[in-house]
């Protein structure tokens, strides 16, 4: 399992973003599961203003930048900031989070599990 | 996705997961315990019970989208013990109904070439299906949307043209059935229609019943028989028997597009797919019904053959092995990559060993495809040896109306012990019939284990089996994870 470099409870929601895409765009294996997987991805924690989103392109988490966006083939997920926090820091483990009802994602089957993969090959979880 | 497409989307996915060719057995089934007008009676009851329990359904789906509803609701109503119980009972019973259907399949195959040997053909569709699984291969949603109605239209027309073919007005009865079920399905979701539109529905009405009264008047039935009112006892067990035929409608909260389809386009939805399948299931019934003698759509599992042959002569074998192409196209495959997935979640979660969990480059979830197609070939074996497909489908939906219970009870647990969860919908069911629900769900469960007496014990003794199978695998899977899981902190629910 990798070890996350930063602490969930001090970093703001932005901060383990940038922590993950960096983790994202460094890791071979996640890059054979994206080849021509494009998209863009809604953070929106419930609790707190503070949207955030990704875009992926061409291979690589290009962007991480606050503030909503609209997409036809969006990937929009909820939760509250703490369990964003510990999902991008690797700290919990998505699918319990799903599975649990603290994260919901919207979005095509295939990206969920597309999703779940990419959180499976970087963290080990 | 524009509303009115998305709203499709839901409504043929949740028919079309429902509607496989094992409907056809259980429509078979049926026969053994009422038929005629009894078996239409008893789909319209069990849709309008499976109605209800979809409404329960939309409200935990409002408090957890897009969560994987049979192991979610129940985890958080109940315990992690009692979901996995239910949860293995529902995964037996989807690889159970993908033996029967590939079993369906092999005999309509048969019907149209004779001699085909039964096994290699169940053995090779769901190899396939698990390749194409395996590969990542998936219909577009355009493409599902197109298969799944074509295959429900030609059940339709199928259905009216063998009961009303000879008497034209007689399709006017469930016309006017489905325009005053789509009334109440607007009413309770609080639609606004148009003036013009509420006309037309009520122009409709009003011309249908008076034409109906006529066609129904010259085609009056006779008095009640002593048989008639044996039957009509007989209805609780065909209740949940025909609860069988829904199965499936509840997949649709997994694949919300947005947070605000969890408001009403699902909870609509649900109800107009069960309302679907009720026409179409009731439209087949009764034109099997007036076509063929009872005796023959009992004894046969793939009644749909020679039903077709009576309504169409020499190509109604053709026409069935069609329908059975497509249904293997649409739903066959969702059901099999939908059961994978559930696999998948459940090994990633800690209780299903790693190998569950094992994914192409790709991102198809082949653990779970290969463990879930394996379990299917085995039990297909079993099914066409021994040629079990209606004790089977009689056991499954006894038990699945159990789990479809454990739904409405957790929505009024869920009430009591997160009374301030979000919920974006709430089910307009009074509490008292949803308690009502809860209960008549197993009994009527009880009843059909115990409505074919040359069944013997047969039917409990299997509905044991899967239940003490269940349970094993639920120790199974919590000493595992006890060892091996991760530890996980869980954070507050999403609706808190």
């Amino acid at each position: 399992m990798s070890t996350p470099t930063i602490d969930y409870t001090t970093a703001t929601l932005e901060e383990c973003l940038l922590d993950f895409q960096q983790r994202f765009n460094e890791n071979a294996r996640v890059k054979k599961l994206i080849p021509g997987w494009n998209r863009k991805i809604l953070i929106e924690p419930t609790d707190v203003e503070n949207p955030i989103h990704l875009v992926i392109s061409d291979n690589e988490m290009r962007e991480v930048s606050p503030g909503m966006v609209e997409d036809p083939m969006l990937v929009h997920m909820q939760a509250d900031e703490e369990t964003f926090k510990r999902v991008w820091t690797g700290d919990i483990n998505p699918a319990t989070a799903l599975i649990d009802g603290t994260l919901a994602v919207f979005s095509d089957e295939r990206d969920k599990v597309k999703l779940e993969a990419i959180a499976m090959v970087i963290w080990g979880l | 996705m524009k509303k009115t497409i998305e709203l499709l989307f839901y409504v043929s996915f949740g028919a079309g997961m429902a509607f496989g060719m094992s409907s056809f057995t259980m429509l078979s089934e049926l026969n053994h315990v009422v038929n005629g007008p009894w078996v239409v009676l008893a789909i319209v009851l069990a849709g309008a019970f499976c109605a209800m329990i979809s409404a329960s359904v939309a409200e935990l789906a409002s408090m957890y989208p897009s969560a994987p509803g049979v192991r979610t609701y129940l985890k958080v109503a109940f315990s992690n013990r009692t979901s996995l119980v239910l949860v293995y009972m529902y995964l037996i019973f989807m690889v159970l109904v993908a033996a029967i259907e590939s079993y369906m399949f092999a005999l309509v195959l048969g019907a149209v070439f004779p001699g085909t040997p039964q096994i290699p053909v169940v053995i090779g569709l769901i190899g396939f299906t698990m390749v194409v699984n395996m590969l990542g291969l998936e219909l577009p949603r355009g493409m599902q949307i197109i298969s799944t109605l074509g295959l429900i239209g030609l059940i339709l027309s199928l259905g009216a043209y063998g009961f009303a073919g000879d008497r034209p007005a007689l399709i006017l009865v469930p016309v006017l059935l489905g325009v005053v079920a789509l009334l109440l399905i607007a009413r309770a979701f609080k639609v606004e229609l148009s003036k013009r539109l509420r006309f037309a529905a009520w122009a409709v009405l009003v011309v249908a019943a008076v034409l109906a009264a006529f066609a129904l008047a010259a085609d009056r039935p006779a008095a009640p028989s002593p048989q008639a009112l044996r039957q009509g006892l007989q209805i609780p067990a065909a209740v949940s028997m025909a609860v069988y035929l829904f199965i499936g409608f509840e997949w649709i909260t997994m694949l919300g597009m947005k947070p605000d389809s969890y408001k009403r386009t699902i909870p609509v939805s649900m109800p107009l797919a069960i309302l679907t399948n009720v026409v179409a299931y009731s439209f087949v019934a009764f034109g099997m019904w007036l076509r063929l003698p009872a005796e023959v759509i009992a004894e046969r599992p793939i009644p749909q053959v020679p039903y077709f042959t009576a309504v169409l002569g020499a190509s109604g074998p053709y026409l069935a092995l069609l329908i059975s192409f497509l249904a293997i196209f649409s739903t066959f495959n969702a059901g099999v990559m939908g059961g994978s997935r559930l696999l998948y979640i459940l090994a990633r979660e800690g209780v299903l060993p790693k190998f569950c969990a094992w994914m192409s480059a790709k991102g198809a979830p082949l653990g779970g495809v290969a463990v879930l197609g394996l379990a299917a070939m085995a039990s297909s074996i079993v099914v066409v040896t021994y040629d079990l497909p209606g004790l089977v489908a009689t056991i499954g939906s006894a038990l699945v109306g159990c789990v479809y219970s454990a739904f409405m009870l957790a929505v009024l647990r869920l009430r009591k012990t997160k009374p301030d969860a979000r919920r974006s919908y709430r089910t307009h069911v009074p509490v008292w019939a949803q308690w009502a629900v809860i209960v008549i769900m197993p009994a009527l469960g009880v009843a059909a284990l115990f409505s074919q007496p040359d069944l013997g014990f047969w039917p409990l003794a299997g509905a044991f089996a899967i239940v003490l199978a269940a349970a094993l695998m639920t120790w199974w899977s919590l000493s595992r994870s006890e060892n091996e899981r991760l530890p996980v902190k869980p954070g507050p629910a999403l609706g808190s």
